[in-house]
C-alpha cells in the first residue's frame, strides 16, 4: 500500500470510527459475552462451554462441526497455540450437544508442514480419536464470494472442509501481535485461507491491508461461536516470540468483534484504537463496552496490563473498567 | 532398515492410486487434481525406475492447466494466485523434456519478480534484492526463490541474472547461526527460528554456488534437527538438500525416513509429502543433480 493508499484508509477509517460509534449505539443490537474463570487447563470446562452453547442456541445436534484453532507451530514453554486438552474439551462438548462430526483444522501462516502444526503429536494426543486434524493450507478450493469491499478482493479461496462445515467454532490463543497490537478471533479468520493460494504468510492479504483483510473476512465467514483461550496468554513480542501471560478465563460468544473487544480490554488495549477493531465498528455489533452484556463473570475481574512492543505502548489504556 | 527398493516401490503404488482419471494427482485422496501434487508425483517417478510411459497422463494433464502467459496456479478452481507454482513447473517440463512449456514457463519467470522495499532496522534484510514472491505484487520468500534459482538451473541458466539475484536473496536471509526462517532472519533485533523445510530450499539452490563455509551453520542446522525430526516432509527435504551437501548424515537421515512413512496415512497421506519421500529415497536426483 502506497502513501496516498494509506492515508486514504485511514481517514475512511477515522470517519469510519466516529460514524460507527454512532451506528454501533443506536443500530446495533446488544450483544453477550460470557467471561468464564478458568483458573488452569486441568480443570474440566466441557460442560460449562456447553451450556453456554445452548444458552446461544447453537445448533449442534447431527451438524458437522469444525474447530478452527489458532494452532502454528510448537515450541514447548511457549503459549504459541490454543492449548490441546482445551480444544478436547470443545470437541466434548460438541458432541455431547450431539455433534455428527467433529474436525480440527488449520491454516499456519509461515510454517508450511503441518507435522509442526495441526499433525503435531501433541494435538493428536489430546483429542478424541474419532477427531480428525486437517491441514487447511492445502487440498480442495471453495471459492466464498467476498461480503466486504475493504480489500479490493473478488472472493476468497478456503479449503473445502471449512467452507462445507456446518458450524464453526474459533479458537484463537489471547496473544499481543506485533502487527496489529492484538490477535483473537477477528485476526484468526487468517487461518481460513489456505497458504497453497496466498503463500506462506499471506502475503496478498498484507498488501492488501491486514485490518482491511480481517474485516473483509469478519463479514464474509464470521465463525458461529467462539472460544477464546486466556488461561495462559501471551505478551511482549506476540504472536509467536513472546513470553507466556497467566490470565485464568475463558472468553466467549457469538459475536467475533464483541469477543476480541472485551478481551483486547482486558489485555489493557482500548479497542477503538486496533485497526481492524475500528474498522469493523461500522459493520459488526459488539464494540462498545456498555452495549455488551456479561452473563457470567464481568470481565474487570480479570483486566490486566499484557507488556507489548514499544509502538502499540499508545493503544494500551490500562484497566479499562476502573 | 527395510530394503529402499522394494519400500519405493510399495509406496510409489501408493501415490499411483491416488492419480484420477484425467491424469492429474490431488493433494488428498478422492480431491480434485492440483498442480503441486502432479508436479511432485512427476518428479517421484523420475527418481525412480518407473516407465516413463507412465507420466504421460500426468504431464498432458498439466499442460492443460498452463495459462497464456506460461504460467501455472495452484489449482484450476483458483486460477488468479500462487504463479510460484511456475517454477517447479518449468523444472519438471524440463526435466521431462517438454521444452516449448518449459522454456514458456521460465520467460513468465523472468518477469515474474518480488516487489522491493526499504531496508529497516526491524528485519535486518536487503530489501532491495529481487527474488520470487508467492503471489504476483508480493515480497520475496524463500521458498519460491529457491524454486525460481533451481528451476533456472535445470534448464542450464545457472548464471542467468535472474539466478544469480536470487541466490544472492537467499544468501542474504540466511540467519547468522544457521538454517533460514521463511523470509526474514531477524525481528526487532531477535535472530528468527530456522525452518528445516525453508532450510532445506535454499541449501538446494545454493549448493555448489558458494564457498562451503558460507552454509556450513545451516547444513549443521539440518543435521541436528533431523536427528528428531518427526515430519516426514521435513526429513524429505532434509535429505535432498544434505545428499546435494554430500553429509555424512544421510544414511541415518534415510533410514529415519523410511520409517516415517507409517505416519502418512489417512487425512494426513498427503501425495506432495509422498512424492517428496520417494524423491529423497529415490536411485536419481531430479530437482538438482
Amino acid at each position: 500500500m502506497n502513501r496516498r493508499s494509506f492515508l486514504k484508509w485511514t481517514l475512511a477509517a477515522a470517519g469510519a470510527v466516529g460514524l460507527g460509534a454512532v451506528i454501533g449505539r443506536y443500530w446495533h443490537r446488544r450483544c453477550r459475552v460470557w467471561v468464564l474463570s478458568a483458573p488452569d487447563y486441568r480443570k474440566e470446562y466441557a460442560k460449562d462451554i456447553g451450556s453456554i452453547m445452548l444458552r446461544e442456541e447453537l445448533a449442534l445436534k447431527g451438524k458437522n462441526v469444525l474447530i478452527k484453532p489458532n494452532f502454528v507451530e510448537c515450541h514447548p514453554g511457549r503459549p504459541i497455540n490454543t492449548e490441546p486438552s482445551l480444544i478436547a474439551q470443545v470437541a466434548d462438548a460438541c458432541f455431547r450437544l450431539g455433534a455428527a462430526s467433529v474436525t480440527v483444522g488449520e491454516a499456519p501462516g509461515h510454517r508450511r508442514d503441518p507435522w509442526f502444526s495441526i499433525y503435531n503429536r501433541t494435538l493428536r494426543e489430546a483429542l478424541p480419536t474419532q477427531v480428525r486434524c486437517i491441514d487447511l493450507n492445502h487440498g480442495e478450493l471453495v471459492r466464498i464470494p467476498n461480503k466486504g469491499w475493504y480489500t479490493g478482493l473478488d472472493a476468497f479461496y478456503v479449503a473445502a472442509p471449512l467452507a462445507r462445515a456446518d458450524v464453526v467454532i474459533s479458537m484463537p490463543k489471547m496473544k499481543t501481535h506485533h502487527w496489529m497490537g492484538v490477535t483473537l478471533s477477528m485476526k484468526n479468520l487468517f487461518g481460513n485461507l489456505p497458504g497453497i493460494v496466498y503463500g506462506w504468510p499471506k502475503n496478498v492479504l498484507h498488501f492488501r491491508g491486514i485490518p482491511h483483510s480481517i474485516v473483509d473476512l469478519a463479514l464474509t465467514m464470521p465463525p458461529h461461536f467462539i472460544v477464546v483461550d486466556g488461561i495462559v496468554g501471551m505478551e511482549g513480542d506476540g504472536p509467536i516470540l513472546g513470553t507466556p501471560k497467566q490470565m485464568g478465563v475463558l472468553v466467549l460468544g457469538t459475536d467475533p468483534l464483541a469477543v476480541d473487544a472485551t478481551a483486547a480490554r482486558m489485555m489493557g488495549f482500548d479497542p477503538a484504537l486496533i485497526p481492524y477493531m475500528s474498522l469493523a465498528l461500522p459493520h459488526l455489533p459488539g464494540m462498545l463496552d456498555d452495549m455488551n452484556d456479561y452473563p457470567a463473570e464481568h470481565p474487570r475481574r480479570f483486566a490486566s496490563t499484557f507488556s507489548c512492543i514499544d509502538s502499540f505502548k499508545p493503544w494500551q489504556c490500562g484497566n479499562y473498567w476502573k | 532398515m527395510p530394503n529402499v527398493t522394494e519400500l519405493w516401490k510399495s509406496h510409489w503404488g501408493r501415490l499411483l492410486a491416488l492419480r484420477r482419471p484425467e491424469g492429474g494427482f490431488p493433494y488428498f485422496e478422492n480431491g480434485p487434481a492440483s498442480v503441486e501434487p502432479t508436479i511432485h508425483a512427476v518428479l517421484a517417478g523420475l527418481s525412480g525406475t518407473v516407465d516413463p510411459t507412465e507420466l504421460v497422463a500426468s504431464l498432458d494433464w498439466l499442460a492443460t492447466v498452463v495459462k497464456s502467459d506460461g504460467s501455472v496456479t495452484g489449482s484450476p478452481a483458483a486460477p488468479v494466485e500462487g504463479a510460484w507454482l511456475t517454477a517447479p513447473y518449468a523444472l519438471v517440463m524440463t526435466k521431462a523434456g517438454r521444452t516449448a512449456q518449459a522454456a514458456a514457463a521460465l520467460a513468465f519467470l523472468e518477469r515474474f519478480a518480488s516487489i522491493t522495499v526499504q531496508n529497516t532496522n526491524q528485519s535486518e534484510l536487503d530489501g532491495s534484492l529481487v527474488g520470487w514472491p508467492w503471489t504476483d505484487g508480493a515480497f520475496s520468500w524463500v521458498e519460491p526463490t529457491a524454486w525460481g534459482v533451481l528451476a533456472f538451473e535445470a534448464a542450464g541458466k545457472r548464471d542467468a541474472p535472474r539466478a544469480v539475484e536470487g541466490r544472492s536473496l537467499l544468501l542474504d536471509r540466511q540467519i547468522p547461526s544457521g538454517g533460514w526462517n521463511y523470509g526474514s532472519k531477524k525481528s526487532f533485533g531477535k535472530e528468527l527460528i530456522p525452518f528445516p523445510d525453508t532450510t532445506a530450499y535454499a541449501l538446494m539452490a545454493l549448493a555448489g554456488h558458494v564457498p562451503a563455509e558460507t552454509l556450513q551453520n545451516s547444513i549443521g542446522f539440518l543435521e541436528r534437527d533431523a536427528e528428531a525430526q518427526e515430519s516426514p516432509y521435513s526429513l524429505a527435504l532434509s535429505l535432498l538438500a544434505l545428499d546435494l551437501c554430500e553429509s555424512g548424515a544421510i544414511s541415518h537421515i534415510r533410514s529415519r525416513l523410511a520409517e516415517r512413512f507409517d505416519l502418512m496415512t489417512g487425512e494426513r497421506l498427503n501425495a506432495v509429502h509422498l512424492g517428496l519421500a520417494l524423491q529423497a529415497l529415490g536411485n536419481r536426483r531430479v530437482i538438482r543433480e
